[in-house]
């Protein structure tokens, strides 16, 4: 009775978003490019996912944590891929200090992917609410968030996030938390400018005035009108900026600021293969697969969130949609 | 009977969006006349603005034009414009054909100034004579060899080359001033006052009905015969749009120009036009002159419009249902689903445009 | 100063006096304010109960911000603003405040003036109050379904909930003559004559008294236009509303309105009823204007008067009549003072030195 009709209702208004959705599918379908995208993730997505599967863990050098890469020897120089050592057998080869490659990009994945989401969303959510309260109010709440964001962006955003991981860690802070916190606290200033602009453009809109002229609550004018007409360009962001911030991420561990050793982290993997980059005279990319394995896990998945950022916004905006 | 200045014969355009193939111009057959002013209108989406596009080959894609001719009596010549290439095109528009697009201040470029505007067309289309004029005039050995380079031979590399370096290509001074002179005098012609102080503000700075006139002054610079203007007075004011009317009515008085009038507004045709075409979902469906088509239309879409312009003191008259879609257009004439008078044979067959007064044609299975 | 009408059995429902909306324009490095654009200064008008009252003038004369400023969408830099205030209490407040400044004015303006009134003091005026928009287009949030749409301000009013919300819903869009097959869609599934039923159906939901029409059909064709002012004038039998119906196109107006005033840089030049003007505009710019029209019939030759230059903006008006740089009966005195609004008898009032004794001269 009022649960059935509630459902039925339900399904109704379900259908315009439907009949939009399978426009959205038709154009990604016809876009080779978004289909590419969309494909990388998924495949990462399924790597992740089956993990613990295709690459179990407990092995004694792991100390209990699947996060630590298992270390099939004590020597140092990388074996290539396919070799035995010591009985286990490398799919990738080992790097330096016999960490399992294969290991590493596995499930490096799921670190990829962890560090990604949870440095995005906090960032998204703290810039969407303070360039929102920026953009609606002006006055002296925009002067204050913009000089904070003015701040913080003349920094160079690495050497800011170094700084801080350098000041978090001492404080007890776990290595790869502060890593993440610190993305957060210097990326929160990109999503703020960008949404702020937004909203500056869309509250002057007749419909946001439409809303008021009928007594809508500031916050109802935000949540319901502003918010949903202005969010597209930040998803896109976010969407690209998942990749980019696992290449962050993987920049610092490089140079020892980011994930602890022996984690299994795409750029931990790379770091490990610093010395041997450029293998011996003669045989000077011998060792390849220490860093070009990683790195093209890496490269793939920056790529896929940019292919897919860029579909979101071919597809999302509703104004060109049909063209 | 003047002759003939255009000529459109059947032209069909076609559109592949996404959704669809939306067959925007039907076959449509219209021809205008040396001196006088056609009005052509009709309601949005009608394809009267496509129309006019198509007269200068500037339908954007995904637009297509898949049928007919346009008829241009260039020089006593018949040409068809789609049967000639891009670059005989681009000679066309702006020196032969020229168009006054409807939104003055999204026509013109806003880092562009007003006298860059109009000196661009000048520069396109009059180049020739302006460097002609220059070599009548005192000038320095060095900068006549240039000139005479320009004028013998305007595409040589040497030219380009000294035209790119800053202190050697101070030559063009003396062109930009005979072109600097050229705009003045449009200027003047548009009746803009404080000519000087307009020649350099930028679009924004302009209002709508000073940005109207220079649209009008690029449209114009170089006395096409044909000038198309696409809803030029529909975003003004009334007064504005009186002062763009008698405008347009005084330069085709000097200048001698033809005017094929764009609108929706059956009130401005009353004002300015001599003859008129009806269009309705992409086809003519009516061609008279202005009294005739006002005093007695024949086709039942005109006869509608003319009836639902509101009147005070009497009811409200609209036209049964909407526009229909292009995409699927309906078979037959495509007025049928709205048409009190339709027959049987309005769902199967296009009537042809025929003539059934003198200059007074109708497209409709009634006649 | 106002305008009477010998008619006093009909009552008024908005009056302003006085009413003024300027804003500040800043500039230089800190901000400052440089000046102000007039847009609207000092107009005095009464609305009466379920009349149609057309403001016609020319794009930037200030027509959208006096209406937006009636219904308070916009805050007024001063004057008053009354919606359904008995006369002797206008009255009062207006004698309190020639004879100086008192608490008891204070308390009475707090409670009548809608100028005075902030925040949520506003939202149960909202109720009665509302405006239909000029481009559907814009009007209507592009991410939001139709029911959505129209029920939303039965939502935010709290004035239905559930099952008789939907009916309402419903029941207003039949009466603008859509169905229930177009409740669960996005705008941009209809026609531009559609949205703006929509928009109709959004504004009138709440069962308000006041519509504010702000040039509502300027963005339709012609065809749909007829339907438009139709559905207009059958809501407004039937729902004994009052319109302020606001047009830069005259033809329009003179079939709906029954009082016209014509504005002119922020102010009121001429106002009467609306056969009267439309037969005979007596000031300058309404004769003006009024002669700019294009009339849809050839046969037509009217006389027009063109006029010189552009309209001044409002950041500078000229002084005395702001219409006198343009005026083609200019005299020596309208350079200096600025005409007021004049009563003339028969429901006509004129802001022109040529009229001021009550006798054209």
């Amino acid at each position: 009775m009022e649960v059935r009709s509630k459902l039925a209702e339900y399904r109704v208004r379900l259908q315009p978003t439907v009949r939009e959705l399978k426009l959205v599918g038709t154009r990604i379908r016809s876009s080779r490019l978004s289909i590419l995208g969309a494909a990388i993730i998924v495949f990462y997505i399924a790597l992740a996912l089956l993990g613990p599967w295709i690459a179990p863990a407990g092995r004694p050098s792991q100390g209990g944590d699947p996060y630590m890469i298992p270390k099939f020897g004590i020597l140092v120089t990388p074996q290539p891929p396919g070799s035995i050592v010591h009985g286990n057998y490398a799919l990738f080869g080992t790097t330096a200090w016999q960490y399992d490659i294969y290991y590493g990009c596995v499930w490096g994945t799921r670190s990829a992917f962890r560090v990604g989401l949870l440095v995005v969303i906090p960032s998204l959510l703290v810039g969407l609410v303070l360039g929102m309260i920026a953009g609606y109010y002006g006055g002296y709440l925009d002067e204050l968030f913009m000089r904070l964001t003015d701040v913080i962006m003349a920094f160079p955003s690495l050497i800011l996030d170094m700084a801080l991981i350098v000041v978090l860690v001492p404080l007890g802070v776990q290595r790869l938390d502060a890593v993440m916190l610190a993305f957060v606290l210097v990326g929160w200033t990109n999503y703020a400018r960008v949404i702020r602009g937004e909203v500056l453009r869309t509250k002057n809109e007749d419909y946001v005035e439409a809303a008021k002229s009928i007594g809508c609550s500031d916050l109802r004018v935000i949540a319901k009108h502003i918010l949903p007409n202005s969010i597209y360009p930040v998803l896109i962001m976010a969407s690209l900026d998942i990749g980019t911030t696992v290449l962050g991420v993987a920049a610092l561990t490089f140079i020892g600021l980011g994930a602890p050793e022996g984690y299994a982290d795409w750029g931990q993997l790379i770091a490990y293969s610093r010395n041997f980059i450029f293998g011996k005279p003669d045989n000077p990319f011998g060792y390849w697969y220490t860093f070009i394995i990683p790195g093209l896990f890496i490269s793939f998945f920056t790529l896929g969130w940019n292919l897919l950022g860029d579909a979101f916004r071919d597809i999302l905006d509703p104004t060109i949609r049909r063209k | 009977m003047s002759e003939k200045l255009l000529n459109i014969e059947d032209l069909v355009l076609r559109f592949y969006t996404y959704e669809g193939i939306v067959e925007a111009l039907d076959g449509v057959n219209l021809d205008i006349r040396r001196g006088e002013t056609l009005g052509l209108v009709g309601e949005t989406g009608c394809g009267k603005t496509v129309t006019g596009l198509s007269t200068m080959v500037l339908v954007p894609p995904p637009g297509r034009i898949e049928g007919g001719r346009i008829l241009l009596n260039k020089n006593d010549t018949v040409v068809d414009l789609l049967s000639k290439d891009e670059a005989f095109l681009s000679d066309v528009r702006g020196a032969d054909i020229s168009m006054a697009f409807q939104d003055p201040r999204s026509a013109l470029d806003p880092v562009c100034t007003v006298r860059a505007h109009i000196s661009e067309v000048f520069l396109r289309h009059r180049k020739q004579e302006l460097v002609e004029r220059v070599l009548s005039r005192p000038l320095s050995r060095l900068e006549r060899e240039v000139y005479e380079m320009m004028s013998k031979n305007p595409d040589s590399l040497v030219l380009k080359v000294v035209s790119r370096i800053p202190l050697l290509n101070r030559y063009k001074h003396k062109l930009q001033d005979e072109v600097n002179n050229e705009v003045m005098r449009m200027l003047k012609e548009m009746q803009i006052p404080d000519a000087d102080r307009v020649a350099d503000m930028y679009p924004h700075e302009l209002s709508g009905g000073m940005a109207q006139r220079v649209v009008l002054a690029m449209a114009l610079a170089c006395s096409p015969e044909l000038l198309i203007a696409d809803e030029p007075t529909t975003n003004l004011d009334v007064t504005i749009q009186l002062q763009i009317l008698n405008l347009i009515r005084e330069l085709k008085r000097k200048f001698g120009s033809t005017v094929e009038y764009i609108t929706h507004d059956l009130g401005v045709i009353a004002e300015i036009c001599d003859r008129v075409a009806v269009m309705y979902a992409g086809n003519v469906v009516e061609v008279a002159d202005v009294m005739e088509a006002f005093k007695n239309p024949l086709h039942p879409y005109t006869r509608a419009l003319l009836e639902s312009i509101p009147r005070p003191g009497r009811e409200f008259k609209s036209i049964e249902g909407t526009v229909p879609s292009l995409i699927d257009p309906p078979k037959g004439c495509r007025f049928h689903t709205r048409c009190s008078y339709a027959m049987e044979i309005c769902t199967k067959e296009k009537p042809p445009l025929k003539e059934v007064a003198k200059g007074h044609y109708v497209q409709c299975f009634l006649y | 100063m106002f305008p009477l009408l010998g008619d006093h059995k009909v009552s008024t429902l908005v009056e302003t006096v006085a009413l003024k909306k300027y804003y500040p324009l800043a500039g230089g490095v800190f901000r400052r304010r440089v000046g102000e654009v007039r847009a609207v200064d000092g107009v005095s008008l009464r609305i009466l109960k379920n009349e149609c009252f057309g403001l016609v003038g020319e794009s930037g004369c200030g027509k959208t911000s006096y209406a937006k400023t009636i219904i308070r969408l916009l805050e007024p830099t001063s004057g008053h603003i009354y919606y359904d205030v008995p006369e002797n209490i206008r009255r009062e407040i207006t004698d309190l405040e020639k004879n100086g400044g008192s608490s008891k004015l204070r308390k009475l303006r707090d409670q009548y003036d809608l100028a005075t009134f902030r925040g949520d003091r506003l939202k149960p005026v909202r109720r009665k109050m509302q405006i239909v928009y000029q481009d559907p287009t814009r009007s209507l949030n592009p991410r939001m379904l139709v029911k959505d749409i129209v029920q939303e301000p039965l939502v935010v009013q709290r004035l239905a909930e559930g099952a008789e919300r939907g009916r309402r819903v419903l029941e207003m869009l039949q009466d603008v003559g859509l169905t229930e097959r177009h409740l669960y869609r996005y705008p941009h599934e209809f026609s531009g004559g559609q949205r703006q039923r929509i928009a109709i159906a959004r504004a009138l939901v709440t069962h308000p008294e006041f519509v504010v029409l702000d040039e509502p059909t300027s963005s339709v064709d012609v065809s749909v236009r007829a339907q438009l002012l139709d559905l207009f004038q059958k809501l407004r039998r039937e729902l004994g509303l009052t319109y302020l119906f606001i047009s830069h196109d005259l033809g329009v107006v003179e079939c709906l309105a029954d009082r016209v005033a014509v504005m002119y840089l922020g102010e009121i030049v001429e106002m009467a009823k609306t056969a009267d003007l439309y037969k005979e505009p007596l000031h300058p710019y309404a004769l003006a204007l009024f002669s700019s029209i294009p009339v849809p019939d050839p046969a037509v030759r009217r006389e027009r008067i063109e006029l010189t230059g552009e309209v001044p903006s409002h950041f500078n008006p000229p002084p005395g009549c702001r219409f006198h740089p343009r005026c083609p009966k200019v005299m020596e005195k309208c350079r200096t003072q600025r005409p007021k609004l004049t009563d003339l008898g028969g429901g006509r009032a004129v802001a022109c030195h040529l009229y001021h004794n009550g006798q054209p001269k």
